[in-house]
């Protein structure tokens, strides 16, 4: 047996945190830490993507869940907005000569939602302001002026050809149907009679003055339209002179307002030629003034509508009035709607109507000129939001559009707004994979994000990252409102972090965990009314977020107690070894117990991995298990072949199995099989191994060791109950205290291996072997027995090919 | 008009009214006030409808001729639409008067005649004490001036007539024309028992000749005015200048224009000039 293989002394299994070194009494006494541990690369990489303000150069940020993505972009963007400019103001208003394409107008900062209360505020005024000058007397009088010159007119008109009708014994007559021609006689229609009695000359030449005066009249009737159009054209002239009159005033001061806006300046002018043209509508708007009117009023707002002034609306899409700096949006609800905005439609009589006063801005308007956070997974499961994205972000400007419009479907009436110009800075949160996935799938994604801040896990633990430690926890203390903790607490704290690093010489950067496990201890001060937390504390939070997180953990180990699952812990059995695996549970993961057994017979080299058969076995375990191929032929038939039958299997194994690290334990069932040597089953055993029989570094070896420590001590420690684990994983050792205790009374034993001869000496008590000269081993050693096995097996098979050849002569005989 | 009754000092007396009826919106107004005034004086009130004869021999004629308003298109006429058009115009007439006279709880006859229109009216007008009537026909005319029918009514009617015209508020004080002479102290007393707002003053303007000065005017009024308890105010009026008595009309809230019909201040055109401008009814008083 090679005595060089110790147990690892207690001290080895816990990187402890020494609370005296820490060097204060409490976290209040604690500065808060500035920056951020570990992630310095990180915060290079948003601060060159925040500050190069270039088109592409938007930033991906991605790292673990609880890095503490979001608080370092909010402390670093809120920095980078204050260097920013306060980005100008945006609305949208009408579009008077195509309303479906409403104008959007820039203003400097926090003027628009002024811009809206003075286009309220003219409204208001105009409304008041035009039918006073329409109801005025001097309106009235110019008015009644025209209409009775008008009606004079055509008066005179008819008047002079019906007095020249009379000189010629004709009345003219105005019945409903028009103007009547007739001979007449001493004022007097002549009757039929009386005309009969007339002669033939008499009344032929009667019937042609009347054909002459009829002509005359239609002639003047032709004259008619042209008489009401001038008359119409004097009335609206006059209306016109009117309104401008009305609206000049208010116009003019207005105007003086915005005077170096060219823009607005513009759209004044547009709404003066409104308001010249649809005077009428102001007009509406009060009391009819006589039951024609009122009804002449429903009629029209039957087919269109009462007039509306909503035209003169401002929409405000993007107001910074008090905003000292950029804005910084974190869009949590990145939908189509609420990031590129949506257009809004009422319903109106059963049809869907829309105006630029629907448009609603998305967190696009609202960030542009800074910057936009959003969450990577919750963008991308969006539909249609990455596609319009990337085309906003090329294109450098936001379009609104429904998302049927998005996937080119027809829709109800809408809009067609136009664009605003975009200048923004956008940082996707996200996870590793979905970087990955989108800089190897999407082409457009590189060109767009060129910029990746990229999170640690984790961070080396040395005196000076403890001490920052130390600092992050009282700032995180004081960010939630804890109670302060006391020196031990901070260390415990520490200690669990390098447990949630794996790894004893690491810290994890989860920051998230931490908040967690500090907002829990502080719960368990508070019922213990406690004004400080301290390590039991620490711990008890801990050991309770365990509790709440292990019912899984607990059925199964009840499992192997009560015999459902068949685990022996004492004794030794041939080709039988207890493996280690971890089942992961979201942020819980637990270490299980399983048997593998192996069984060989004569054959020809081939391995059977029952696993991989069933396919149970995922591609690392079946890796694992061909390298097995290779260290057995390497070993121990290097000059005869390998002539081995082998089946391999993880007994009561009902799910996936995946990951090599329980190759070594097959590799230990095997050559116990072959050798027909017995293996402790007080032991298990992790790690992975390579073909030259170096057991390599696994994960989770803390839950593994504590899996097999929890059924053993169920069972009762013997002493002799132990682990193998790769030396290599010594270093990531951060066990349960108990575990330590237990080694400490020698009731548990941790062994590190580096290869598989130290694992076969402690598994079987044997000594394993050392190859002498042609590769044979030693007689009275493990690896003489297995190559002794492996050398029968190939002498059988070539006696067993020999038979089969001498019988294929004889029968070709 | 007000159903209050004409007070006891009044020598103004009506028996019986009769208002011309068309289916004009001016004919209306007229039927409104006739009815108000017989309530007032507890008169008889009669509605009359003339067919023009000028129409039915225009339906009848061999050569008469229609040019289509404002179409121009020209053909012949159509007798059965003209008598159509005749017959629902005269139906609507009497309608209007009877739902009027309905209101007020009085019973309204109705006459129907064919003729010359005006020399129709004039022939049953004689027959009673009023002639009521609107300031234009169904075709109106431009300004509010009077149309034919009304012209020659303040010109010619036998008796007295009241000219009504639409929206005219029934408020306010009778204005009376007074020149001194017996026709202006007739129309006095018809003033007298009009409707006033201020029961204790009449209004009167003053219009001076050369046998009447203002201040004879003025002291003849008060005069006549004394014995009934009444005080008046007055208003200075030159013949040369009526269109004052218009303004000061509207400007006063005059409900109505009294004057004699036989004023020689108030003839020809200064009564037409009275007739087109005076935004009030205009009671020409025989």
């Amino acid at each position: 047996m090679n005595q060089s293989i110790k147990p690892l002394a207690s001290a080895d299994l816990y990187h402890r945190c020494a609370p005296e070194k820490l060097g204060f009494r409490t976290t209040d006494e604690l500065e808060d830490i500035s920056g951020f541990i570990g992630q310095q690369r990180a915060v290079e990489s948003i601060e060159f993507g925040t500050n190069i303000r270039r088109a592409g150069y938007n930033v991906f940020v991605f790292g673990p869940p609880g890095a503490g993505k979001h608080t370092l972009l909010r402390h670093h963007l809120n920095e980078s907005a204050v260097a920013l400019p306060v980005p100008v103001d945006w609305c949208y208003v009408n579009n008077f000569s195509t309303p479906h394409k409403p104008r959007a107008l820039s203003l400097p900062s926090g003027r628009a939602n002024g811009f809206r209360e003075d286009m309220e505020r003219l409204i208001g005024d105009l409304k008041a302001a035009i039918p006073a000058v329409f109801e005025s007397e001097e309106y009235g009088a110019r008015r009644q002026a025209l209409v009775d010159e008008f009606k004079e007119y055509q008066e005179s008109e008819f008047n002079a050809l019906r007095e020249r009708a009379n000189e010629k014994n004709v009345a003219l007559i105005h019945t409903p149907q028009g103007f009547a021609l007739a001979p007449m006689e001493d004022g007097q229609v002549i009757t039929r009679e009386d005309f009969d009695k007339w002669t033939a000359d008499r009344q032929k030449e009667v019937r042609t003055r009347i054909q002459g005066l009829e002509n005359q009249l239609q002639e003047t009737m032709r004259k008619v339209p042209l008489w009401e159009r001038d008359h119409r054209k004097k009335l609206r002239q006059l209306d016109y002179e009117m309104t401008r009159y009305a609206i000049g005033h208010s116009m003019n001061e207005l105007r003086s307002s915005y005077d170096a806006l060219t823009q607005v300046l513009e759209y004044f002018d547009e709404v003066e030629r409104d308001l010249l043209e649809n005077y009428d509508d102001f007009l509406a708007a009060r009391e009819p003034a006589s039951p024609q009117m009122a009804i002449a009023i429903a009629v029209r707002n039957q087919f269109s509508g009462p007039p509306s002034f909503r035209r003169f609306q401002v929409n405000v899409i993007a107001d910074h009035a008090g905003a000292d700096r950029a804005p910084v949006i974190h869009e949590d609800m990145p939908k189509h709607a609420t990031m590129f905005g949506r257009i809004e439609h009422l319903a109106q009589f059963g049809a869907l109507t829309t105006d630029f006063n629907l448009i609603k801005p998305g967190a696009l308007h609202e960030a542009n000129g800074g910057f936009l956070v959003v969450d990577a997974r919750k963008l991308l499961t969006q539909p249609f939001v990455w596609e319009e994205l990337k085309r906003a972000l090329q294109s450098r400007e936001i379009r609104i559009q429904g998302l049927y419009e998005a996937m080119g479907l027809p829709s109800t009436v809408s809009l067609d707004p136009e664009p605003i110009p975009l200048d923004l800075k956008v940082l996707l949160v996200g996870e590793p994979m979905i970087y990955y996935l989108l800089s190897s799938l999407d082409p457009e994604f590189k060109t767009l994000f060129k910029v990746a801040a990229d999170f640690e896990y984790d961070t080396s633990r040395n005196d000076e990252s403890t001490e920052l430690y130390a600092r992050l926890i009282g700032r995180l203390a004081r960010q939630q409102k804890l109670k302060p903790l006391d020196a031990p607490a901070v260390a415990r704290a520490i200690e669990h972090a390098s447990r949630l690093a794996a790894d004893g010489e690491k810290l994890t950067l989860r920051v998230g965990l931490i908040d967690d496990l500090l907002t829990e201890a502080d719960y368990w001060a508070g019922q213990s009314k406690l004004s400080i937390i301290g390590a039991k504390e620490v711990q008890k939070a801990i050991d309770a977020a365990t509790r709440r997180a292990d019912r899984l953990r607990e059925r199964s180990l009840e499992q192997i107690r009560r015999g459902d699952v068949i685990i022996d812990t004492e004794g030794a059995i041939e080709g039988q070894v207890n493996a280690l695996s971890v089942v992961s549970l979201g942020d819980f993961s637990f270490g299980k117990p399983s048997r593998i057994t192996a069984r060989v017979r004569l054959g020809q080299g081939k391995l059977v991995d029952i696993e991989r058969e069933v396919e149970l076995g995922g591609p690392l375990h079946s890796k694992g298990v061909l390298i097995l191929t290779g260290y057995l032929g390497e070993a121990y038939a290097r000059g005869f072949p390998l002539a081995l039958a082998a089946s391999l299997v993880f007994e009561q194994s009902y799910a996936g199995v995946d990951g090599d690290s329980a190759s070594s334990s097959e590799l230990y069932a095997l050559i116990s099989a072959i050798s027909q040597v017995p293996i402790k089953q007080c032991f298990a055993v992790t790690g992975s191994v390579n073909q030259r029989g170096q057991v390599q570094a696994v994960g989770g070896v803390n839950e593994k060791i504590e899996g097999f420590f929890d059924l053993c001590r169920a069972r009762g420690l013997s002493g002799d109950h132990g682990v193998l684990i790769p030396a290599a994983n010594v270093k990531h050792l951060m066990l349960r205290g108990e575990i330590v205790e237990a080694v400490d009374r020698g009731e548990f034993s941790i062994y590190p291996v580096e290869t598989i001869d130290q694992g076969i000496e402690i598994l079987t008590g044997k000594p394993a072997g050392e190859p002498g000269e042609g590769g044979v081993f030693p007689e009275g050693t493990v690896n003489y027995l297995v190559q002794r096995q492996l050398a029968e097996f190939a002498i059988l098979a070539r006696a067993a090919a020999g038979d089969k050849n001498d019988a294929n002569e004889e029968s070709a005989g | 008009m007000p159903t209050k009754k004409a007070p006891a000092e009044a020598k103004f007396a009506l028996h019986r009214i009769m208002v011309a009826m068309d289916s004009s919106v001016h004919a209306q107004a007229a039927a409104e006030a006739a009815v108000g005034l017989a309530v007032r004086f507890e008169a008889v009130v009669e509605g009359l409808f003339v067919e023009d004869v000028n129409l039915i021999n225009l339906a009848e004629h061999p050569v008469g001729r229609l040019v289509s308003f404002p179409s121009g298109m020209a053909g012949t006429l159509d007798r059965g639409a003209l008598e159509r058009y005749i017959r629902n115009e005269c139906r609507s007439a009497q309608r209007a008067l009877e739902t009027v006279a309905n209101r007020r709880g009085l019973r309204a006859g109705f006459r129907i005649l064919r003729g010359r229109v005006d020399s129709e009216i004039f022939a049953a007008a004689s027959e009673a004490d009023l002639l009521v009537l609107g300031l234009a026909g169904r075709s109106g005319s431009s300004r509010g001036r009077p149309g034919s029918v009304a012209l020659a009514a303040a010109e010619r009617a036998p008796g007295s007539v009241l000219i009504y015209r639409t929206g005219v508020s029934p408020s306010g004080n009778p204005l009376l024309c007074f020149d001194g002479l017996h026709g202006s102290v007739k129309a006095l007393d018809a003033a007298i028992s009009l409707p006033r707002e201020n029961n204790h003053e009449i209004r009167v303007a003053l219009i001076p000749s050369e046998a009447f000065t203002v201040t004879a005017l003025r002291e003849r009024v008060e005069e006549l005015l004394s014995d009934r308890g009444l005080n008046a105010s007055f208003v200075e009026c030159a013949p040369q200048n009526l269109d004052q008595l218009c303004k000061f009309a509207a400007s006063a809230g005059t409900n109505a224009i009294v004057l004699a019909a036989k004023s020689p201040v108030l003839q020809g055109e200064g009564l037409r000039r009275i007739l087109a401008d005076a935004n009030c009814p205009l009671l020409l008083v025989r």
